[in-house]
């Protein structure tokens, strides 16, 4: 960066040099010296003539590599302070949060290049200029220092606060814009039917007008600021001329410096004037540093990192309340059951029960305040969250896939795993046909978050990815969601064998297959309500049996 | 780069557009007067001896054309935004215009995100190139033509060194430009990849962590945030080389014509006064060049957004034609489907085929059938979206093309699978049944349709925001509002579909009572998911392949035995 600033003054040297030195040139010339007077000039005219834009270049590229090795330590210190974070605190406003940091990230490129350097080569040149020119006469300091206090400080300072008053505003006009158009596309049927296109083609076109009249309003500020500092620069360069006559006509300057001072005045100015519309990233990079900066401290602390002889599936929950964050309200209360291997647990319920919530709190994606969970008889604080999450094999409702290969993303989950135990798990999942048709096999890429695959091959990968991990727990969140029937069949034959000595819990919206399960919990607003076998629960005509008769009623067709 | 279509746009503008080439015009013609007034005092004071007292009325005149100079660039840039604004208005009128009289059918093939990006971010793509590139270009034509004049005038040497060195510039960009896409094109694949990279590890920052990887990729992204910047680097080298190249033509030239003038100076080929002039113009002269190059992005992201915008503008798409017919007050509304077959233009197999059927008012229709048995289409030719090519819709035994669209779209309540809800006020949204509905009146609709309750509950009750960016709302909540709204509108024919809300009975039961309240004495059309609304329609339609299989009540196709029976039989395995 202090390269960049260096060569950024050398480069605005080199103009004031190559402009002063021609007009000192023919200043000189057209007093008829002899040629060889001209040669130092003429050399020097050549050599800034080049070297000027040679120094540019190399001021552009030193600045962007400075920037771009900032910006990849920033990015490496947001993540690792994101790491450790609950997933409810990184996926809080549906990701907004991820979304901001990677522009927020972004967006620092433009404080580095363009806030950063600027101002500090305007300052050294002005300076230089002040030690110049204060040979001559201090009435010239007064004018330099008054426009590149102008154009440097107050045009900015201006153009900022201008920013400032009308980014607000512009946010919300446009955010509404956004809701208005939205609505117009996703809502036409509704637009349509409800005769309501024309006034809601008006509230647009209004919030269009206000947008227009904001973003006028701030063109005026930028073309207003700009329109001062250029101003400032040929007001200056117009007292620096008075000047010099007053000092050439009391013979205190030779007249061969009059042109001179001129064109290094004019030229200097290449390094104030762009500060103002770089101003114009002042207030967007701040507010982008201020969320970059206050990304909250991880709050789990608990466990002392312990890692222990492989422990079995056996896992306890006592009178469990459980929140995602500590300001919220518990999303589970009261809940009690206990997972061993062998053993098959299903979870049913409307949906925005509370079902996916016990796996996050199994995973210890919270905070659990109230009852214990225990594994093997050991309570979970007993351990690190990293320890605990070895103990569990997911397949999430959601299962993320990266952008790599099959192979790649079921080797996620154990990297050393031979060739046969992939060929194992790929067959129970039931994916073994589908990587047969495939031209690269496992070697295919899934695409951006998947999106090559449909939601069941997604799916069976996650199952395959779970099953290899040979953690005690499995913890399955609808994991027939997306599958047919008779894939589902043969996914939960591939199942079996991996279920008998492994404990696992079954989230289900379909009450089928229910036959198999060794318990069933009905989980109503965060409670478990009801529990038993299926033929205990359809006996017991409460919840569960309204369910079934819902789901019975349902045509067999969707 | 300039665009004919966008040409023209700013020619429906042309006071706008007349201003800034003018404007344009007036920058080149103050520079080439201040140069002349410099070099004017320069040369008085410097060679003839002048004083500061006879120079007086020359820097009087100096400051005003420098303050003309300004003054003209202030306007000139604050027209380029004014044209900009006029055409942007003018777009997203038309495009708005466009996009709803194409309906939620046309409308529906193009993608919702790709419609909003172009209605947002598309037109305001199209700023930056009224409001900058195209003054741009007009004072890149405008200034240096002016000045090589003026220059023509004083010196015919410098004036061939500047007509010379002038063009080098656009041949260079060309040149470089040329070697550089096919590079740069490489590497702006890699770098997005590498930045959705970064992306998706953040993303799947969960299952990470599920598998205990999540520490090790600190490692990764600070790896990879370095290929990143070499990357990024490698492709803005070749932006730098261009500027490079264009600085050093000009600053080459600058240094050219000031060693010819000083040569000639010395041996009295020219005046200082006409030397000093020329030197003063020469990077003034490039100048407006160099800028070009750097808005050069702005126009051509203006073109691009104008290449999707015009796509769109200039889409057939002929509105079917309906009547002038208006209802009576209160009328109750029979619906004679009569023969009706439709195809969709881009598709050859007919989404429905001679379709027939009476919907009565009081009577309960419902309809059933596996997705893509032309369901929605036959809703979407019921609310007129949509002209059938052979057969007849009659109601109350009038075609339904003979009466105003408007008006039979008021004699409909339409309960969508999924509703949306529009970014205003619960109360606003209840109210688009009915527009001067007062509170109470909404008070009353939700109270029917089971929502009042949990309108209460929220933050603002009646005046919390919902839709994109408001208070979220759970599926169940969704549907009574959108019941609430079919209440409020109170309209002879109501079109619901019935979407189960999972496997909640709490809900489904509000839901089932405020349905039931609605369907008294109106003409339904239930597009059925559940066998207990099947069991108590009057009239079943089983609709397969765009055909009626059969109709009747459930105990008529039970005994049918057909295709109904079927289904319900393989599926239930009990009646």
């Amino acid at each position: 960066m202090l390269l960049a600033v260096l060569l950024g003054c050398l480069a605005v040297a080199g103009n004031v040099g190559l402009l002063s030195l021609a007009a000192y040139l023919i200043s000189l010339a057209a007093l008829h010296p002899p040629l060889v007077a001209l040669s130092t000039a003429i050399v020097g005219v050549r050599f800034f003539g080049i070297v000027r834009a040679l120094l540019r270049y190399l001021e552009r590229y030193t600045a962007h590599s400075a920037t771009f090795s900032l910006m990849g330590m920033l990015r490496t210190w947001v993540y690792a302070r994101i790491e450790p974070l609950l997933p409810a605190e990184v996926q809080r406003n549906n990701g907004e949060l991820l979304t901001l940091l990677m522009q927020d990230v972004e967006t620092m490129r433009d404080f580095y290049l363009r806030l950063l350097a600027p101002p500090a080569v305007a300052g050294i040149i002005l300076l230089a200029a002040l030690r110049l020119l204060s040979e001559l006469d201090t009435a010239f300091l007064y004018v330099l220092v008054t426009a590149f206090f102008i154009c440097g400080v107050l045009c900015p300072a201006g153009m900022y606060y201008w920013q400032l008053g009308n980014a607000g505003q512009l946010l919300r006009t446009r955010a509404s814009l956004n809701g208005h158009i939205v609505d117009g596309i996703a809502g036409m049927t509704e637009l349509a039917a409800f005769q309501y296109g024309e006034k809601l083609t008006g509230q647009m076109i209004s919030t269009g007008e206000r947008l227009t009249v904001l973003q006028a309003r701030i063109a005026w500020g930028q073309a207003t600021t700009e329109a001062i500092g250029l101003f400032t620069l040929h007001g200056s360069v117009w007292c620096v001329l008075y000047l010099a006559v007053r000092l050439v006509e009391t013979g205190q300057l030779p007249g061969v410096y009059l042109a001179v001072l001129v064109f290094a005045v004019q030229s200097g100015f290449e390094a104030v004037l762009p500060l103002t519309a770089a101003s114009r990233y002042l207030p967007e990079s701040a507010a982008a540093a201020k969320r970059l900066f206050s990304l909250p401290e991880s709050a789990v602390s608990q466990g002392r990192a312990q890692r222990e002889d492989r422990l079995n599936g056996t896992v306890t929950l006592e009178r469990v309340e459980f929140r995602y964050s500590k300001d919220a309200s518990p999303v589970l209360k009261n809940i009690s059951f206990s997972l061993r291997p062998g053993r098959r647990i299903a979870v049913v319920g409307p949906s925005g029960a509370g079902k996916s919530s016990l796996i996050a709190a199994l995973l210890q994606f919270g905070y659990c305040d109230k009852g214990c969970i225990t594994f093997a008889g050991k309570d979970s604080t007993y351990f690190s969250p990293e320890a605990v999450r070895e103990l569990f094999s997911v397949v999430p409702q959601q299962v993320y896939l990266f952008h790599a290969s099959i192979k790649e993303n079921i080797l996620l989950a154990k990297p050393t795993a031979s060739q046969s135990e992939l060929e194992a798990v790929i067959s129970q999942a039931a994916l073994g046909e589908l990587i047969d048709s495939l031209p690269q096999g496992v070697d295919t890429l899934v695409g951006q978050q998947g999106q090559a695959l449909s939601g069941g091959q997604r799916q069976r990968i996650g199952i395959a990815r779970a099953l290899l991990k040979e953690a005690p727990v499995l913890l399955l969140d609808e994991p027939f969601a997306h599958l047919d029937t008779l894939t589902a069949g043969r996914v939960l034959a591939g199942l079996q064998e991996a279920l008998r000595e492994r404990s696992s819990l079954w989230i289900t919206h379909q009450l089928t297959g229910l036959e198999m399960m060794d318990e069933i919990l009905v989980v109503y607003q965060g409670e478990i309500v009801e529990r038993g076998t299926l033929r205990e629960l359809l006996a017991q005509q409460g919840m569960f049996w309204q369910m079934w008769c819902l789901q019975q009623d349902r045509l067999p067709f969707e | 780069m300039i665009d004919k279509r966008l040409l023209r746009e700013a020619r429906r503008h042309s006071q706008w557009f007349l201003l800034i080439i003018l404007l344009g015009l007036a920058v080149g013609i103050c520079a080439t007067l201040q140069a002349d007034y410099l070099s004017r005092i320069i040369s008085g004071v410097f060679l003839e001896g002048l004083r500061l007292q006879d120079v007086r009325d020359w820097l009087s005149i100096l400051l005003v054309i420098a303050g003309g100079r300004v003054l003209s660039g202030w306007f000139l840039e604050l027209a380029g935004h004014q044209l900009a604004f006029e055409i942007k208005r003018d777009l997203r009128q038309r495009l708005l215009d466009k996009i709803l009289r194409m309906g939620p059918v046309a409308g529906a093939s193009e993608q919702t995100g790709e419609l909003t990006n172009l209605l947002l971010e598309g037109i305001e793509n199209i700023e930056p190139y009224f409001a900058r590139y195209l003054p741009q270009v007009c004072v890149t034509a405008l200034i240096p033509l002016t000045i090589l004049v003026s220059v023509f005038l004083r010196d015919k040497i410098t004036m061939v060194i500047l007509l010379i060195t002038a063009p080098l510039i656009p041949v260079f960009m060309i040149l470089i430009g040329k070697l550089a896409e096919k590079k740069s094109k490489q590497q702006w694949e890699y770098l997005s990849r590498v930045s959705g990279h970064f992306f998706d590890v953040l993303e799947g920052l969960t299952t990470l962590k599920l598998f205990g990887r999540s520490r090790e990729q600190i490692k990764v992204i600070a790896a990879m945030s370095q290929g990143f910047s070499a990357a990024t680097l490698s492709v803005l080298k070749i932006a730098f080389l261009s500027a490079l190249v264009l600085e050093l033509v000009a600053t080459i030239s600058t240094a050219l014509v000031a060693v010819g003038i000083g040569l000639r100076l010395l041996y009295s080929q020219i005046y200082f006064k006409e030397a000093l002039f020329v030197l003063l113009l020469t990077p003034d002269f490039f100048l407006p060049l160099r800028q070009l190059g750097s808005q050069f992005h702005a126009g051509l992201s203006g073109v691009s957004a104008a290449e999707r915008i015009y796509g769109l503008l200039n889409r057939d798409f002929t509105p079917a034609k309906f009547g002038d017919r208006t209802f009576a007050e209160e009328a109750d509304c029979t619906v004679a489907v009569e023969a009706v077959s439709f195809c969709y233009p881009d598709r050859d197999k007919a989404a429905l085929k001679r379709v027939s059927f009476v919907l009565k008012p009081g009577e309960k229709t419902a309809l059933i059938g596996p997705s893509g048995a032309g369901k929605s289409t036959l809703v979407n030719l019921l609310i007129g979206f949509l002209v059938q090519q052979e057969g007849s819709i009659k109601v109350n035994g009038v075609r339904l093309q003979d009466f105003s669209l408007l008006e039979w779209q008021k004699q409909i309540a339409l309960v969508p699978q999924t509703p949306h809800l529009f970014c205003c006020s619960v109360a606003d949204n209840i109210r688009m049944g009915d527009e001067t509905a007062t509170l109470a009146a909404v008070v009353t609709a939700a109270q029917a349709a089971g929502a009042h309750d949990f309108i209460q509950a929220l933050p603002a009750r009646y005046d919390t925001i919902l839709g994109d960016g408001g208070q979220a709302l759970s599926g169940g909540e969704v549907k009574r509002i959108a019941l609430a709204r079919a209440f409020l509108k109170n309209a002879p024919l109501l079109i619901l579909d019935e979407a189960t809300t999972g496997l909640d009975p709490y809900n489904e039961k509000l839901l089932d009572e405020s349905v039931d309240r609605l369907m008294q004495d109106k003409t339904v059309l239930i597009i059925a998911h559940r066998l207990s609304t099947v069991r108590s329609a009057d009239q079943i339609v089983v609709l397969a392949g765009g055909q009626v299989q059969e109709s009747g009540t459930h105990h008529e196709l039970i005994e049918q035995k057909g295709a109904y029976y079927t289904m319900l039989n393989g599926f239930q395995g009990s009646l």
